[in-house]
């Protein structure tokens, strides 16, 4: 339900114009479609689909020694976060429980976090919990610099909520780079995956980089707030010739389940650990983090469940909560599911029995009172044909 | 074209076409642009009886599943196959190509309890649903 409490983003009146279906979203009032799902998904997956991501949650983080501060808070290696780079992490508490999945970018003299839109104001809560020195007692005006005291390991950490200073666009699909090149100077087929710069784009600072959530090449940019809407325009006019249309959550949704990529707040949560929710690789045991004896001793005690990619054999859609059962036992639920337009077939995601979760391995989904065949795969469910090399 | 002053509607966006003892079920154009993008249609089978608001079909979005109820109670006479195998008839042609089934009418009372389409217009201006 929309209630008065939902926050627009700074493209809103954008959206609006656009005839866009509005829903609200952890809070947030955002278009769940322009005109049909099918057609956004398709056009980001042949031409290109502009995105409203201005919802994403944004901090700062700067000071002394913020490396060592975030070694300690990621499960994640931070070094792998070369200048210019963006490292994928997991954010876990004590017992391991993911409170949230977040990208760290290195601009040299600080590093941006861009975090999930339901789970900024618990991540912030955390990251400032768990600082070195304890956040000041004085109010602070929003925005400004949180000022800490306490014990001192060093770190000197500053910590900057930028989330309103800042709209973000998500540009996906082959044609983005030859359309977001139009209004941006710098050379974007220099820029690799998962790599960014800061530059201007249509004449505006912009936080720029190649990484997206649909499995397509593609760009996001982190733009002054007041200028988002005027960026979203020019996009979109630069984007004409190509196919370039506007793209809701729908279509996010769908792109992001076939491209195999979990979904926090649906997929995994705090009552699980990346051990579970298949994001061992953005974990490094060789480090210190919090959460690491809790997932080692858990490694060792052995998994109760794993999140599978899977395909329905028997034709029906899986949606969330449905049941899995395996020879009439519960041995697991379904977490995502949808209708792929891209494969014209049925996928989802569930957390299901260890001895269930390898591909090949098949179990029914309860679907309308009805047991359904489905069968284990390799995500992601979709691979694009590479034709920028990253 | 179908004379959409002749069907009848439920509350529950399902129209209802009669031809003599038999009544042809879809659901309005109304409801096919609430739900957007049909995917997937399960249909009841040839033979099986359904009860006047009880569930008879299923109607599948990208996003989400819909209950398609019998707008009157009687024994399933067809189902449209052509629906199963492309569900956006459905979008494309909520009143004529994308017809779910059709059913024998045991009472014919039922359809009086059904709204016109100057009613069923008035509901869903009324936000009513």
């Amino acid at each position: 339900m929309i209630s008065t409490e939902d926050r627009k983003t700074p493209l809103y009146e954008a959206h609006k114009s656009l005839n866009a279906k509005i829903v609200s979203f952890h809070g947030w009032l955002l278009p769940i479609q322009y005109t049909s799902i099918i057609e956004e998904h398709n056009a980001t997956r042949t031409r290109a689909g502009l995105f409203d991501i201005s919802h994403l949650g944004k901090l700062e983080i700067s000071g002394k020694d913020p490396k060592a501060f975030l070694q300690r808070l990621f499960t994640n290696n931070i070094e792998k976060a070369l200048p210019g780079k963006i490292v994928y992490s997991p954010l876990c508490n004590e017992n391991g429980g993911i409170l949230d999945d977040v990208f760290i970018y290195n601009a040299g003299d600080r590093y941006i976090l861009i975090t999930n839109a339901a789970t900024f104001e618990k991540d912030l809560a955390w990251i400032k919990k768990n600082c070195s020195l304890t956040p000041s007692p004085f109010p602070l005006p929003k925005g400004e610099r949180v000022r800490v005291r306490g014990e001192d390991k060093g770190e000197g950490v500053v910590i900057k909520d930028i989330n309103d200073a800042f709209g973000g666009i998500a540009i996906q699909g082959p044609a983005s780079q030859q359309i977001l090149s139009k209004l941006c100077e710098a050379d974007l087929s220099r820029l690799k995956h998962r790599h960014f710069i800061e530059t201007k784009v249509d004449g505006f600072y912009a936080l720029l980089s190649r990484s997206g959530y649909t499995g397509e090449d593609g760009f996001e940019i982190f733009i002054p707030a007041d200028a988002s809407i005027k960026i979203w325009n020019d996009i979109l006019e630069a984007g004409k010739g190509y196919g370039l249309i506007p793209a809701g959550l729908g279509a996010r949704d769908t792109l992001r389940l076939e491209a195999g990529c979990p979904l926090y707040g649906v997929d995994t949560d705090e009552t699980k650990t990346p051990l579970e929710s298949g994001l061992e690789r953005a974990v490094d045991f060789n480090k210190d983090f919090i959460g690491k004896k809790a997932m080692l001793e858990k490694k060792q005690r052995g998994l109760k469940e794993i999140l599978a990619a899977f395909k329905m054999i028997d034709k029906a859609i899986p949606r969330t909560g449905y049941a899995i059962e395996k020879d009439g036992r519960k041995i697991g639920i379904v977490t995502s599911g949808t209708y792929s337009p891209t494969l014209k077939e049925n996928i989802g995601f569930g957390y299901v029995s260890p001895d269930n979760s390898k591909a090949g391995d098949t179990f029914d989904v309860i679907i309308h009172g009805e047991k359904k065949k489905a069968v284990v795969v390799e995500a992601p469910f979709y691979r694009r044909t590479r034709l920028v090399r990253g | 074209m179908v004379d959409l002053e002749k069907l009848r509607f439920t509350k529950t966006h399902e129209w209802l076409r009669v031809e003599g003892d038999t009544g042809y079920v879809g659901i309005t154009d109304h409801a096919q642009k609430e739900i957007t993008d049909v995917v997937f249609v399960e249909l009841p089978k040839v033979g099986c009886e359904v009860a006047k608001a009880g569930e008879a079909a299923v109607v599948e979005s990208v996003k989400a599943a819909f209950s398609i109820y019998a707008p009157v109670s009687g024994k399933i006479v067809k189902a449209n196959g052509a629906v199963e195998k492309d569900p956006s008839l459905v979008n494309r042609s909520p009143y004529e190509e994308g017809w779910f089934f059709a059913i024998e009418i045991k009472d014919r009372s039922e359809i009086d309890s059904l709204m016109t389409q100057k009613d069923y217009l008035e509901f869903i201006k009324t936000g009513a649903h």
